[in-house]
């Protein structure tokens, strides 16, 4: 075997070590604050951003983040606006731009191959501007949201005791809706859209079962998100399974596993 | 001096009067009971203090703008869920309510979890706490950002009786060696006149506003409830089954 040829599989690998630390950190909040369909939404409705992008031959993943922004802000404004239960807005919002992003790539004739990418992804996809632009937009997640960790947790955890406590909850609940909805974009070209909130709640869930603290919570589930990152690729390689896939499974697998044997040793 | 002002405040939830053209004040170191019917607007009135909700009407803690001035109050809400999944301590939970202003004190989280006895609980998880454990981390939560005011939203709901003796107990405490102004949402008003200085009525409009022992006027709270309602042992209905 000659190692050479599998170097191709180290950047997917360093970017998918990137985002899978930022998803588990992100993870918590979106458990915390119940935001899992949120994601999932935002994911889904890109579809529309990433079509335009698509037929008109420009880079996916940028016009994706500005889809990932409205809509985003879209969500966070209706929920402020409406008496609407959120998860029902971003049902609206999931299938609206989902369906006016299938209608745009029917334009173009023929199998749409690159449609299937869109959902399931493909690392041979991932370019060079993938790479730093995924990277770069990562890191400054992950910096932002261990700047403002703190405060993340006390406006999940209490409102009304944050506005009490003199924060601007307005201001970082949207900005929490910009981070995620930025964050969920940036994994779609290898994790896909359908499986990408696999990886921002997989990770903390398993977590969960195992910590005791908080502080345990926070240490284990970029770990284990590694661990399965790790895992996932072993998978995938050596048994020629899609990437996204065996990731999800290798994270789904892990959970099962810790639910199961805490059951066993009645932990 | 007036801890609490609020001056014609008026609340609507679309075309929805909640409450109407409210004045009244609280004076430093009072314990205020609110008291009235469901739907009367009770919390209501705490959320408006707190700046939660929108209001017309003028709102001072202090003499100052209420926006201003949140920091100055500590809140125990009615209800406060926890996410079952989160593995997390009452000393974290506690911990991270702390400000940058505060966190300075945090060696003051130990003496308030000591005074409040539960010391023995701050290594516990906040899912595996008992509704009268959390509701003193509750407490504890309101004091460590050391507030003047200290507003309750029908703090006993979740307890059972034993739990309720001792509520009071931190009540009173709190009020006396912490010199906290008190305000109190509560249905309890056969038991609150043991332990409040003062009541506010009120069912959308301002019922009373005075000393605890308007409770006992018959035709207050009659007014307040619309049928006949007595506070024991000061009931008419009781002296006549005991003749």
């Amino acid at each position: 075997m000659n190692l050479e040829e599998y170097l191709f599989l180290l950047k997917p690998l360093i970017l998918l070590i990137f985002l899978g630390v930022t998803y588990s950190l992100l993870g918590i909040f979106v458990l915390l604050k119940r935001l899992s369909f949120f994601s999932d939404g935002i994911a889904h409705a890109s579809v529309f951003s990433l079509a335009i992008a698509y037929i008109l031959g420009l880079e996916l993943i940028p016009l994706g983040i500005l889809g990932g922004i409205i809509f985003s802000s879209l969500i966070y404004f209706l929920e402020r606006k409406t008496r609407i239960y959120s998860d029902a807005l971003i049902g609206l919002i999931f299938v609206t731009f989902l369906s006016l992003g299938i209608i745009i790539v029917s334009f173009k004739k023929g199998y749409q191959p690159e449609l299937l990418n869109f959902f399931i992804g493909n690392i041979l996809t991932l370019s060079q501007f993938d790479f730093y632009l995924v990277i770069s937009l990562s890191s400054l997640i992950l910096l932002l949201t261990i700047l403002f960790f703190k405060k993340f947790v006390l406006i999940f955890l209490d409102r009304n005791e944050a506005i009490l406590r003199g924060f601007n909850v307005n201001l970082f609940e949207y900005l929490f809706y910009l981070i995620l909805g930025i964050a969920t974009i940036l994994g779609i070209k290898i994790v896909g859209i359908v499986l990408i909130t696999a990886l921002l709640i997989l990770p903390p869930m398993s977590s969960s079962l195992l910590s005791r603290s908080f502080k345990q919570i926070v240490i284990f589930s970029p770990l284990i998100s590694i661990f399965n990152i790790f895992n996932g690729f072993l998978i995938s390689f050596l048994f020629n399974f899609p990437l996204s896939s065996s990731l999800v499974v290798s994270n789904s697998f892990f959970f099962f596993l810790v639910f199961i044997l805490k059951l066993l040793l009645k932990l | 001096m007036k801890a609490i002002e609020v001056k014609n405040l008026n609340v609507s939830f679309g075309n929805f009067k909640v409450l109407d053209n409210i004045s009244f004040d609280v004076e430093e170191g009072n314990i205020t009971a609110v008291i009235g019917p469901n739907g009367s607007g009770k919390s209501t009135l705490l959320k408006a203090i707190m700046g939660f909700i929108p209001y017309k009407g003028e709102i001072l803690i202090y003499g100052k703008p209420n926006s201003e001035q949140r920091k100055l109050i500590g809140y125990v809400p009615q209800h406060f869920e926890i996410e079952k999944f989160l593995p997390m301590t009452v000393k974290e939970f506690l911990e991270f309510n702390l400000t940058e202003e505060t966190l300075p004190k945090k060696s003051h989280l130990e003496h308030h979890l000591k005074e409040l006895d539960i010391l023995n609980y701050k290594d516990k998880l906040l899912r595996e706490l008992s509704g009268g454990q959390l509701q003193r981390v509750l407490f504890c939560r309101a004091l460590i950002n050391d507030p003047k005011i200290l507003l309750l939203d029908e703090p006993i709901s979740e307890i059972d009786i034993a739990g309720q003796k001792e509520f009071y107990e931190i009540i009173r405490f709190l009020n006396k060696e912490h010199k906290l102004t008190i305000l109190l949402v509560t249905h309890e008003i056969t038991i609150v006149h043991h332990f409040a200085t003062h009541v506010i009525c009120l069912n959308k409009k301002l019922v009373c506003n005075g000393p605890i022992t308007l409770l006992f006027k018959e035709e207050i709270l009659k007014e307040l409830y619309g049928r006949e309602i007595f506070v024991y042992p000061f009931n008419k209905p009781l002296e006549k089954n005991e003749s």
